[in-house]
């Protein structure tokens, strides 16, 4: 494990677990981030990578 | 008393399929076929590295490392497909993981350098938004029978090959009935070609390429690929069920018994994650798609635990041009292909997932893998673990028990220490797959949350919490897609650059792995003659089994299969066994 995850929250495996501990400062830039794009035009981002038909 | 088994000495190699994502730079332009991208792709790659395109019934190309990158597409005229990449064939976990690192980065890079108007990015997932599937398999080498069974499935082969003579002259009947129907298209096209409607006519007539006058990846017009396709099934039917009875009959059976119930719960160790269309989470991307336990990997509608379209491709393709390959179908090693296992972005997963699997192979073949648990309606089961989160589900067992996933896995790990305490001459890297797989399991039953950035559907379960928590479906499903894309704007690729991940793989061995083949493999031959011949005057081909030199009937075969090993001798009755069908990341 990376030091960096050493103070991570407590992971509940639910759907909607709410976390603990607060994550370190680089990790909470990164999580901000991702918060950020995903909200930014999902629907295009879904159908930019939709594969007809699938593979084996 | 130990035998003296081997360990991590048998070739394994996989294959991953990339979905394409594209976002053109102009909102108002269209987005180009895949098939362009993925030519664009191949041209970016061969800046970076020799080539030589395959010889092949798919449109792909194989690279000086051994391995190989393919345009993987069902159905062209759809304008769907993804890139197929192919690790050469490798040896032992570590080597495996070095060798996709390297593929997954050659292919991102050369994505980004591909000089297209717009983004262009690979997503290593299994499964899009409309819940198409494809993504991983896997592919080792190991023993398909043994004693009557084997003797059995030689008997069928010869027993079937008026079948397969068959099914071939039905289909060069097919070829045939396309090449008139060609020349009546053009007999019609032709006196019609002045009209200001022509263009239409040639598209309807003879599709994208020939209409547009360039390669689009579209041979044929739409209609007739969808006829072809469904044709072709029909024809191929017959085949296909006498192939399928006897693989189901014979074929690894032995193996795929002690396999299912670990591969059923290995999705806890490999498992990338996945939010379905209810908004739930499911352990693996791959798993809920999954409807049988043996078959062709999609050619019946079909998804399989253990696929084997590559022994129905060898019989219905390859043997018509190369009937050697039909009779190296009768050895008893061959290549046995898991489609069950999720592409993994993290390393700790996907060494995990090869690691523990080879170390399951090596017990299980040195006799040494007891009491094999039977789960009863396995695929049943199999989706029951995937919608377990909380690792709680059971399984009925035969005999009236019932396990969790992690009480699975933990009898083959207990099974594999014993095998591995019996052989202190085992590997230093099979005592670490059993270390590490030791260790998850602990922590998956007391403090999962230090798995985040180890196991890819803890990770992906996490950035879901965190960064997902109030968000509408659409944006937690971006997110569930966007972890595995592998540009730096990826979501785990930001957890991996900020160093928030377990990197077990040095830069070194990845880049290393970028640009030679492994050793002591059908791959270190082809990717040999690549390197040497690659970049002259004279036409390089080559395909899983040979490197062809030259062009037409005077081409120069070299059989990459027949590769020696210096300085080992080989083990009775296996060693000279081996590459008949190596285990590559072939399809």
């Amino acid at each position: 494990m990376p030091s960096s995850m050493s103070n991570l929250p407590e992971l509940e495996l639910s759907a909607n677990a709410t976390p603990v501990v607060a994550p370190p400062d680089g990790l909470i830039a990164i999580l901000n981030a991702i918060a950020g794009d995903s909200q930014q035009q999902p629907s295009l981002y879904l159908d930019e990578t939709v594969v007809p038909y699938g593979g084996e | 008393m130990a035998n003296n088994a081997t360990i991590f000495d048998r070739l394994v190699g996989l294959e991953t399929e990339y979905a394409i994502r594209f976002h053109p730079t102009d909102p108002q332009a269209s987005r180009p076929p895949k098939y362009l991208l993925f030519r664009a792709l191949v041209l970016a790659l061969r800046r970076q590295l020799l080539t030589v395109e395959a010889k092949h019934f798919k449109d792909g190309v194989f690279t000086a490392t051994g391995g190989a990158v393919w345009f993987e597409c069902e159905r062209p005229s759809s304008d769907g497909g993804l890139v197929e990449g192919s690790t050469p064939e490798c040896r032992g976990p570590r080597q495996v993981l070095a060798y996709q690192r390297a593929q997954d980065r050659l292919l991102s890079e050369a994505a980004q350098a591909a000089g297209v108007a717009g983004e262009f990015a690979l997503l290593k997932n299994d499964r899009d938004a409309l819940g198409n599937v494809y993504g991983a398999q896997e592919n080792y080498e190991a023993t398909l029978a043994s004693g009557w069974r084997l003797a059995a499935w030689r008997a069928g082969l010869i027993m079937i090959l008026p079948l397969v003579i068959c099914t071939w002259l039905g289909f060069l009947f097919l070829i045939v009935s396309m090449l008139g129907y060609i020349g009546f298209a053009s007999l019609l096209y032709f006196p019609l070609e002045a009209l200001d409607r022509s263009k239409r006519l040639a598209l309807f007539l003879f599709g994208r390429d020939v209409a547009e006058g360039r390669e689009t990846g579209h041979q044929c017009p739409a209609w007739l690929a969808v006829i072809l396709d469904k044709t072709t099934r029909v024809l191929t039917a017959p085949l296909a069920l006498a192939l399928l009875a006897l693989t189901h009959l014979f074929a690894f059976r032995t193996t795929r018994q002690a396999l299912t119930p670990f591969l059923i719960s290995r999705a806890v160790l490999s498992g990338a994650g996945h939010v379905d269309a209810d908004g739930k989470y499911q352990l693996s991307d791959k798993a809920p798609a999954m409807n049988c336990l043996v078959g062709f990997g999609g050619f019946l509608w079909d998804r399989p635990l253990f696929s084997f379209g590559h022994f129905f491709k060898t019989i219905f393709v390859e043997a018509c041009f190369s009937p050697r390959d039909y009779f190296d179908l009768l050895q008893p090693r061959q290549r046995l292909q898991i489609a069950l296992g999720d592409s993994n972005m993290a390393d700790t997963a996907e060494f995990l997932r090869i690691g523990t699997t080879l170390l399951v192979l090596d017990c299980l073949e040195a006799g040494e893998l007891p009491n094999i648990p039977r789960v009863k309606r396995p695929i049943r089961a199999l989706h029951r673990l995937c919608a377990d989160p909380s690792l709680t589900a059971t399984l009925q067992l035969s005999g009236g028990q019932s396990a969790t996933a992690i009480e699975l896995q933990r009898f083959y790990w207990q099974a594999c220490r014993r095998f591995l305490d019996r052989r202190p001459e085992a590997p230093a890297e099979a005592r670490e797959v059993l270390r590490r797989w030791g260790d998850v399991l602990d922590r998956l039953e007391h403090e999962p949350q230090s798995l985040v950035g180890e196991l890819d559907w803890v990770t992906k379960l996490f950035l879901l919490e965190q960064a997902g928590r109030d968000a509408g479906y659409t944006s937690r499903k971006k997110i569930d897609l966007r972890y595995h894309e592998l540009s730096d704007a990826g979501y785990f690729m930001k957890l991996k650059n900020g160093e928030h991940t377990t990197v077990l793989i040095d830069d070194d061995d990845v880049e290393r792995a970028m640009r030679t083949p492994p050793p002591d493999s059908p791959a270190t031959t082809r990717g040999h003659y690549i390197r040497e011949f690659g970049g002259g005057d004279e036409t390089v081909t080559a395909n899983w089994k040979y490197v062809f030199l030259g062009d037409g009937p005077r081409a120069k075969a070299i059989r990459v299969t027949d590769y020696g090993r210096p300085g080992v001798p080989p083990p009775k009755g296996k060693r000279k066994k081996r590459g008949k069908d190596a285990p590559s990341g072939e399809g």
